[in-house]
């Protein structure tokens, strides 16, 4: 377990400069298109997993991880714990990006922490799609894997509005909190551990047979 | 006196290139060169042994364990040093030290700065900006600071100048004093094997050409220079490879005591070098200048 805490640490140092890069990215995007601050929890937490992913494989550093007497299996692990960090990251810049906005009375209105809510759990969804392709691609394919992940990064955008358009029970839940019916955010939830589960599981059988 | 790596009947294909039936025993307290043309497949063997490639058939055991078993643990007791640079370039020194130094249970914070000064590492260099030696020399010190039993040293002399090359294997020597260490040294460069190898494992196309003492293929090995008219249907067939010039011939004999029954009085006898037993043996007996 303290090995996937060192590999995360890894990652952060590896990633620390670009976080640097996110002050300008809140900074603009706050001042012409707060409207939408929310997305701003999915956005850059996908970009720090992409680049540490990225990172990883540029210069034969898999080789140097798969050096280290760590199992393949923690490697991949880390990767997706530290999909949480990453997520945390985004979550305290939106809300701190809120918390200046409302005090220079930009916005009057309080948190949409349920929107927040649901954007910050697309990025782990969005992450078992990129993380399986990620390691079967490799090194080779990076390219490939970095262009499909901000595909379905814009594609999320567009279909997260469509879902709210097709579950009335999901818009009914954002804008006021109550829910119809138990079950189906059950089996939503349930369905999210799954999809999230086998990813994890994917990317392990992957990588574990895979040579470096 | 143990076997530190031992391998048993290893194979692995790759398109046009296969490792075929590895076999041998790497000797604890010893110094082991690793030596081969380009693309014999010593990287792959030490990848293999790394746990970076996946043997297609055959058993790789380490200080005595099953090496799938048992694989983040040996690790733990080995140094790798890599052909190529493996570490985060955009990281400096002493950033890419602390990323390493929590993996391992015997990391000694003092060792590293023993070799940190030794190697002259600036710690606030990023490891892109350190030259190839440099880069050398920085594996070297992770390697060496974390107590390990085996270091496994792919190619880690080329591309390093004659007087850090020196200290390299003086370094080495020093390592194994303890007869407990052991060292398995990749390299094409057969001059650095002939200074301090204890044993010579010679892999070509994908096979083990042999595995001695680098003493016993001085008892083993006849290198033969003499005129063309010696060279009658018998007298090549003692020749493991032959090169052939207007003026002569010099050859390789495998059977060092038959060659020189038959050969002694007439033509001139030598001890053939690691780097004269290695090009015979990959160029046959078809060589003509």
């Amino acid at each position: 377990m303290y090995n996937s805490l060192y590999l995360i640490r890894k990652d952060l140092i590896l990633v620390q400069k670009f976080m640097l890069l996110l002050i300008p990215y809140y900074l603009v995007m706050g001042y012409t298109n707060f409207d939408g601050y929310t997305l701003f929890a999915l956005f850059p937490a996908m970009i720090l997993l992409i680049n540490s992913c990225t990172l990883d494989v540029q210069q034969n550093n898999q080789k140097f991880l798969i050096s280290l007497p760590v199992p393949r299996q923690q490697l991949v692990l880390a990767k997706y714990l530290a999909i949480l960090p990453y997520g945390l990251v985004s979550l305290v810049c939106t809300m701190l990006l809120y918390l200046v906005a409302f005090l220079s009375g930009r916005t009057t209105g309080p948190l949409a922490w349920r929107e927040l809510a649901l954007c910050l759990a697309a990025f782990p969804l969005l992450a078992s799609f990129y993380l399986p392709l990620y390691y079967w691609l490799g090194r080779k394919g990076t390219q490939v894997v970095n262009f499909v992940f901000i595909m379905l990064i814009m594609l999320s955008v567009s279909a997260a509005s469509k879902l709210v358009e097709w579950l009335p029970g999901l818009s009914h839940w954002v804008s006021t909190g109550k829910t119809d019916s138990i079950l189906l955010p059950v089996i939503a939830g349930l369905g999210y551990v799954l999809v999230l589960f086998c990813s994890y599981l994917i990317s392990l059988r992957v990588f574990a047979a895979k040579d470096i | 006196m143990s076997d530190c790596i031992r391998l048993d009947h290893l194979h692995k294909s790759y398109g046009h290139f296969q490792l075929q039936d590895i076999s041998l025993g790497v000797k604890e307290g010893y110094i082991t060169g690793l030596i081969g043309p380009n693309g014999a497949g010593k990287t792959t063997l030490i990848k293999m042994i790394m746990g970076m490639v996946h043997p297609d058939q055959g058993e790789i055991q380490l200080f005595g364990l099953d090496h799938k078993e048992h694989l983040p643990a040996n690790k733990d007791r080995i140094g790798y040093v890599s052909d190529e640079n493996i570490y985060y370039e955009q990281l400096t020194v002493k950033q890419m030290k602390k990323v390493i130094a929590p993996f391992y249970s015997r990391w000694d914070e003092d060792t590293y700065g023993k070799y940190q000064e030794l190697f002259k590492l600036s710690p606030g260099k990023k490891i892109k900006d350190l030259s190839k030696g440099m880069k050398v020399k920085f594996s070297l010190a992770i390697a060496l600071s974390h107590g390990a039993d085996l270091l496994i040293m792919d190619e880690p002399t080329s591309g390093l100048d004659p007087v850090f090359r020196r200290e390299l294997l003086d370094l080495l020597t020093e390592h194994i004093q303890d007869e407990r260490k052991s060292i398995i040294f990749s390299t094409h460069n057969t001059t650095d094997l002939d200074r301090i190898a204890d044993y010579i494992v010679f892999i070509n196309d994908g096979r083990i050409v042999f595995h001695e003492m680098k003493e016993a293929l001085a008892e083993k090995y006849l290198l033969v220079k003499g005129g063309k008219e010696l060279l009658d249907r018998d007298v090549r067939r003692l020749f493991l490879g032959i090169r052939e010039s207007a003026h002569g011939f010099e050859g390789l004999i495998q059977n060092r005591s038959e060659g020189e029954r038959y050969l002694k009085e007439t033509a001139i006898c030598e001890t053939p070098s690691l780097e004269e037993i290695m090009y015979f043996s990959v160029k046959g007996s078809d060589i003509r200048v």
